[in-house]
């Protein structure tokens, strides 16, 4: 081989190795500033400090109510229908330095796309996103999805500015409560510019329609997203169950980076199936940014049917993105597992030294005051558990999800579903926010979904 | 209400920047790895050159011509890196953090190694010029639009960069 093949040879085989890299990071705008106003309405520059007096005021009042709240045990909801405006800022003494200042959440005016448990003839969408700021209660910007298509899921890197969306065809089956995301795309928020987000299209694949999607993590980075799915968990496919999935994908070219897979002879197997809902957030990623943490064995001998008593035995494996593709059980490892507690979000923390389970009660034979939406912490090291919140009110139906966490969990933001009748027929109350020392502090992201991973900081 | 121009203009410069990175970015580092020899430099320096035409975006008289233009913006950015050296040495020891810094190294092969070492010591027109040529399969002319150099150029030091490698192989074999 002469020296010119060897050069190709040889520098083929090195950007051969080279299979993904990290998004695009553009500065933000300037901020956007209005014009002067005009001679007719100088009346404004007067009004001005009035209108902020009165703020002042009304932030005044908004501190004192927090203050009185956060003494209580427990904080009881507003109307499930409250208006993500009429919440206020979270102010002085809470954690709220650590919370990312901006969140990304789904939003269907229409309540349809949400409902629990689903209609069986359910016609969804479409589905927006609203990207608001979280300190303030502003919303910064509504986001429509792309024509035929309903965004179904959100998850969010570090830097406070990059989400990744799951969108789904809107002709969708009756029947299938888990619309398979059929795009990708990246949302790049810019707040305080003319255009303060922008909506990009990824190369990442979609699934068929039947594919239950059990998870969506983006990376810390923003580089990697991690998607947990099943093909032909839900009845409109002909192609029978496949076996249960975790694949990373390169956000910036769309390859899967890692594949691995587990045989489940043919049975859903997925945590987050039996909810029937399309992003659990139940996958997570550790401090070192490349392990990946995600709940499992939500059916029994984790290759069987998924009910019977091993329902209450989730476990939480890890996953090092340095192995290589293949066995999903043999590639990863348990490093935790729950007794006897229903958890519909069960994930690890990025410090990897808490499990946090948020409740799914409501299913069992006895329907009490325990389905009450609760909140619970486990000690890695210990397997301790300790009740971090719980939304009192004697349901019958009470559903609990986490949707983001400080590394050490130590702050929360959860949303809880309570139902008093399991069908959904009596009284249901919603509510999400910042939980710290038990008080719920409600944030404005809306609250359709707490069973779903609707929002994400 | 309408964005004014200016905001219109920056709107799209940002659409199409990412759509051209999307379409080229991973291409754009492989070419940039061979030149500077890591990843995350390389990563570095095609971000500085997207970077760099999404600010020049509304003053670009072709915009048809911004893949040549991000093209010479990261070799030159390739040789700037070559010219900080110390700049180099901190981005290549964080390189070992990356997670497929290890595999790339076990799975090249000593022989691959051995061209790839030798093409780093190559001076930056040799190796750009040999790397278009062979990596790119870039005819003279197309080497010599992305180098922004004359084809007499490209075809003199496409030669003396063959010659070297030879020798630089000979000698390590």
């Amino acid at each position: 081989m002469n020296v010119e093949e060897r050069v190709r040879v040889a520098t083929r085989a090195r950007t051969g190795l080279v299979r993904d890299i990290r998004p695009l990071e553009l500065p933000a705008r300037q901020p956007h500033r209005q014009p002067s106003l005009p001679g007719g309405r100088r009346w404004a520059t007067w009004v001005a400090p009035l209108a902020a007096a009165a703020v002042i005021v009304a932030l005044a009042v908004v501190l004192v109510t927090t203050r009185e709240v956060r003494h209580q045990p427990t904080i009881f909801p507003g109307p499930a229908t409250a208006s993500p405006a009429g919440v206020g800022p979270i102010v002085g003494g809470t954690p709220a330095a650590t919370l990312p200042q901006y969140y990304a959440a789904l939003d269907d005016p229409s309540g349809k796309a949400f409902s629990n448990p689903l209609p069986a003839h359910v016609v969804l969408g479409p589905v927006g996103v609203l990207v608001g700021d979280s300190r303030t209660g502003q919303r910064i910007a509504t986001v429509s999805a792309p024509r035929g298509q309903t965004f179904v899921g959100v998850t969010a890197a570090a830097d406070d500015k990059t989400f990744v969306l799951a969108a789904a065809s809107l002709q969708l089956s009756t029947g299938v409560p888990s619309p398979s995301p059929a795009a990708w795309y990246l949302l790049r928020i810019n707040p305080g510019s003319a255009h303060p987000t922008t909506l990009t299209r990824l190369s990442i694949p979609g699934e068929p329609t039947g594919t239950q999607f059990s998870g969506i993590s983006l990376s810390p980075n923003g580089r990697y997203l991690a998607v947990m799915f099943q093909q032909g968990v839900w009845p409109t496919s002909n192609s029978g169950t496949g076996p249960l999935n975790l694949v990373v994908y390169s956000v910036s070219t769309g390859r899967a980076l890692r594949a691995w897979t587990q045989q489940t002879k043919g049975f859903p197997a997925g945590y987050g199936w039996y909810y029937g809902r399309y992003s659990d957030t139940s996958i997570t990623w550790l401090a070192d940014g490349h392990t990946l943490a995600f709940a499992d064995g939500n059916n029994s001998g984790e290759d069987g049917p998924p009910l019977g008593d091993a329902f209450g035995g989730v476990k939480i494996r890890t996953i090092d993105l340095v192995r290589p593709s293949g066995d999903l059980l043999a590639a990863s490892k348990v490093v935790f597992a729950v007794k006897n507690h229903w958890c519909m979000t069960l994930q690890l923390t990025a410090d990897g030294k808490t499990v946090i389970c948020g409740s799914y009660y409501g299913n069992t034979a006895v329907r009490s005051a325990q389905s009450d939406p609760e909140i619970t912490d486990y000690s890695v090291a210990t397997g301790q558990g300790r009740l971090v919140y719980r939304f009192s009110g004697a349901y019958e139906l009470g559903l609990a999800n986490i949707l983001w966490a400080s590394p050490d969990g130590s702050t929360l933001v959860g949303s809880v579903l309570a139902q008093s009748n399991y069908n959904g027929s009596g009284v249901i109350k919603r509510s999400g926010g910042l939980i710290a020392k038990g008080v719920l502090t409600p944030l404005p992201f809306p609250l359709g979904a707490p069973d779903a991973g609707q929002a994400s900081f | 209400m309408e964005a004014p121009t200016g905001r219109r203009s920056a709107y799209e410069a940002q659409e199409r920047v990412t759509e051209l990175f999307q379409a080229h970015a991973l291409g754009l580092v492989r070419l940039a790895v061979l030149m500077v020899g890591d990843q995350p430099t390389a990563e570095d320096v095609v971000q500085d050159a997207f970077l760099g035409l999404y600010r020049r975006w509304p003053a670009l008289v072709d915009q048809d011509k911004a893949l040549g233009y991000v093209r010479s913006s990261v070799l030159n950015g390739c040789r700037m890196v070559h010219r900080a050296k110390s700049h180099r040495d901190k981005i290549a020891l964080e390189a070992s953090t990356d997670i497929e810094s290890a595999e790339a190294t076990a799975l090249l092969g000593e022989a691959n190694r051995e061209v790839l070492d030798a093409l780093h010591q190559l001076p930056a027109r040799q190796r750009e010029a040999v790397v278009l040529r062979y990596y790119l399969d870039m005819s003279e002319a197309q080497a010599a639009q992305a180098m922004r150099v004359s084809r007499g150029t490209v075809k003199s030091a496409t030669s003396r960069g063959i010659a070297a490698l030879g020798r630089l192989l000979k000698e390590n074999s």
